[in-house]
């Protein structure tokens, strides 16, 4: 909102010459006629002060100086004696040049004044271009919270007009959680207490919450006493966002770290005992029945290893890409997510074809299929389908493209229009309570790192996730990292 | 632990081994190849060696550290290298390089329980190195298996 130009409507400042000499001339000619009346005669001056001081206030400093002169010859020729003549006896010349002076300095106080106001307009000005260009929210309240200013940030930030909003209280934009805060900052204010970067949340007019950090001053008026209250508001919720996202991702790398560590150690003494093991069930004094117990002794053994090394194979990835099966990326994501599946009576439909084969960051393509499962576990509310499909195919958009496509379709609520276009921004979540909003964005970006790409569509029961990750030549990796079997 | 290569280990002579008696190394039978284990694990080392003592194929030596195993092969490489990747002071791939240094026909099987080890491997590669890398732990079937085969 411009906050409006206070100039005094008594000042003729900015107006041609000829107008304010006009005026200031009128103003002399009017305090002569009143000098004439009977009670004037006395003091003969008197009405030629307030016509300079009148002009110096009005028309400015030239035109008060131009009637401190016509006032001077006015006086002299019309009421002092000789009448009508411009000659001057002794004691007149003192009184004329005491009422010159006098004059001359009401003219450069009045000068000084107006000069002093117009420097306050200019500033004034510029303060209300800052705030009106600020991108921080600025508004002005009384002590009890009633808005008094409301800047174009403020109206951006918070969606309500300058209209709409002052006058009102801003108790209205505190969300309903945090009643009290308001109110002690209004108190804090009344006793001169300043607020600063005070980070919380605030509710906009469509009912989304924002969080803000607050600056809160006292304005002091003439008196050196409390007024009002200037805020100034700034908008931190996409820092807020990124803050909880990397400590999550800190959280969840730190899991990882220790889940590799403990992995580490876990190798040396399992493969001493599955050395151990196999020595113990070579002993021909065993009986039967230790025999088999050792047999699921090394069977449980076979189980702990592929822990070990599906935890080591999330935790750390190739530094180049290497071939591998997509659809045995897919069962190992699948079995992570046996127990939940199993919880929610989610059956998972499997259509794969064989050697479905294409270079790839394995840990990475983990991540994206994970990503997939996870949200597609979570549209199922209870009891559904899951169907994935692995095969060789052509990309979609370059068919000359050969690679792999592997497709998530769930039978859940499926994805609204809306949702849609910006399911693969960051940030943008419909799991309000437990989603980052990153998800999709970072499969999104591990798919085009791999030259891929990755599309959603959204039919009435449930939505279909699609990935195509394109061939490329790579050298087979030299690991020989074979999968154990039982003897 | 000072045991020469030529000592004969066979005092446990091949028993119910599936692999001893499906025997894929006919011409060999007169001579069992031999192993150098290495593993800052005695535990491991020592039961691997067992194992593949037993089996009648081998003859295999464990050591607990590079600079034994290095003493170990001052006079005679053996067929077969077979040591842990981290180890303190010398680890595993820079004594498979001193191995394959001296001793070219040397196959050298590098053992690991750390991911990072593939990183490890790559820079041989480049180098020119043709190791094994196995994930650690291995069952003793796919080991004995695996060894029966040419290199992979």
């Amino acid at each position: 909102m411009p906050v409006p130009l206070k100039t005094s409507n008594w000042d003729l400042g900015r107006s041609r010459w000829y107008v304010r000499y006009g005026v200031a001339v009128s103003f002399v000619l009017l305090a002569l006629l009143l000098q004439f009346l009977p009670p004037a005669r006395q003091i003969p001056f008197a009405f030629f002060f307030a016509a300079v001081a009148l002009s110096a206030r009005i028309c400015g400093f030239g035109a008060a100086i131009f009637s401190t002169f016509l006032s001077a010859a006015m006086a002299d020729f019309f009421l002092l004696p000789p009448r009508f003549s411009f000659v001057v006896g002794g004691y007149d010349v003192l009184r004329l040049s005491f009422f010159v002076m006098v004059a001359l300095l009401i003219s450069s106080l009045a000068k000084k004044k107006s000069e002093a106001e117009k420097d306050a307009d200019e500033r004034r000005a510029q303060f209300a271009a800052v705030v009106e260009s600020s991108e921080d929210a600025i508004f002005n309240k009384t002590l009890d919270g009633t808005i008094l200013t409301w800047n174009r940030a403020a109206q951006e930030m918070y969606g309500y007009s300058p209209e709409e909003i002052i006058g009102k209280n801003v108790a209205l934009l505190a969300p309903p959680d945090r009643p009290n805060e308001i109110a002690s900052i209004l108190e804090g204010l009344r006793h001169g207490k300043r607020t600063a970067h005070f980070e919380t949340e605030r509710v906009t007019k469509d009912g989304r919450r924002i969080y803000v950090s607050l600056s809160i001053s006292p304005v002091f008026d003439e008196e050196g006493k409390i007024s009002e209250a200037a805020t100034i508001a700034r908008n931190i919720t996409d820092r807020k966002r990124t803050e909880t996202a990397l400590r999550r991702a800190e959280k969840l790398a730190t899991a990882g770290e220790l889940g590799a560590t403990i992995a580490h150690e876990m190798n040396n003494p399992l493969a001493a005992v599955t050395n151990l093991v196999y020595l113990i069930r070579k002993n021909k004094s065993l009986d039967e029945k230790a025999r088999k117990q050792l047999e699921l002794l090394d069977q449980e053994l076979g189980r702990m290893a592929h822990m070990t090394r599906r935890t080591l194979g999330f935790y750390r990835d190739t530094s180049s890409p290497v071939p591998a099966d997509m659809s045995q990326i897919m069962d190992e994501v699948l079995e992570l997510y046996a127990g939940k599946l199993h919880s929610k009576a989610i059956k998972v439909q499997k259509e794969y074809q064989a050697h479905a084969e294409v270079a790839v960051f394995p840990g990475e393509i983990r991540k994206v299929f994970s990503n997939l499962i996870a949200n597609a576990i979570d549209a199922i509310r209870r009891q559904g389908t899951i169907t994935i499909r692995v095969r060789t195919s052509h990309s979609w958009n370059h068919s000359r493209l050969l690679g792999a496509r592997v497709t998530v379709a769930d039978s859940g609520t499926g994805i609204t229009a809306a949702d849609k276009r910006r399911i693969f921004e960051p940030f943008y979540t419909t799991k309000k309570e437990t989603g980052t909003g990153l998800g999709l964005w970072l499969s999104k970006d591990i798919v085009q790192k791999h030259g891929g790409s990755i599309s959603v569509h959204s039919k009435r029961n449930g939505a279909v996730f699609s990935v195509f990750i394109p061939q490329k030549s790579i050298p087979v990796s030299t690991e020989a990292n074979g999968e154990r079997r039982t003897a | 632990m000072n045991a020469a290569f030529v000592m004969p280990r066979d005092r446990d002579l091949p028993g119910d081994s599936a692999l001893a008696s499906s025997n894929l190394n006919p011409g060999n039978e007169e001579r069992r190849r031999t192993v150098l284990i290495v593993d800052d694990e005695p535990l491991i080392a020592d039961t691997l060696a067992e194992i593949l003592n037993n089996s009648g194929n081998f003859v295999a030596v464990a050591v607990y550290d590079g600079a034994s195993a290095l003493e170990q092969v001052r006079n005679t490489g053996p067929d077969i290298l077979i040591t842990d990747v981290v180890m303190p002071e010398m680890n595993g791939i820079e004594l498979a390089k001193a191995i394959k240094s001296l001793y070219p026909k040397t196959r050298i099987v590098l053992l690991s329980g750390q991911a990072q080890t593939r990183d490890f491997m790559q820079q041989a590669e480049h180098e020119g190195y043709g190791f094994e890398l196995w994930a650690k732990p291995i069952h003793p079937d796919i080991v004995l298996e695996r060894l029966k085969q040419d290199r992979v």
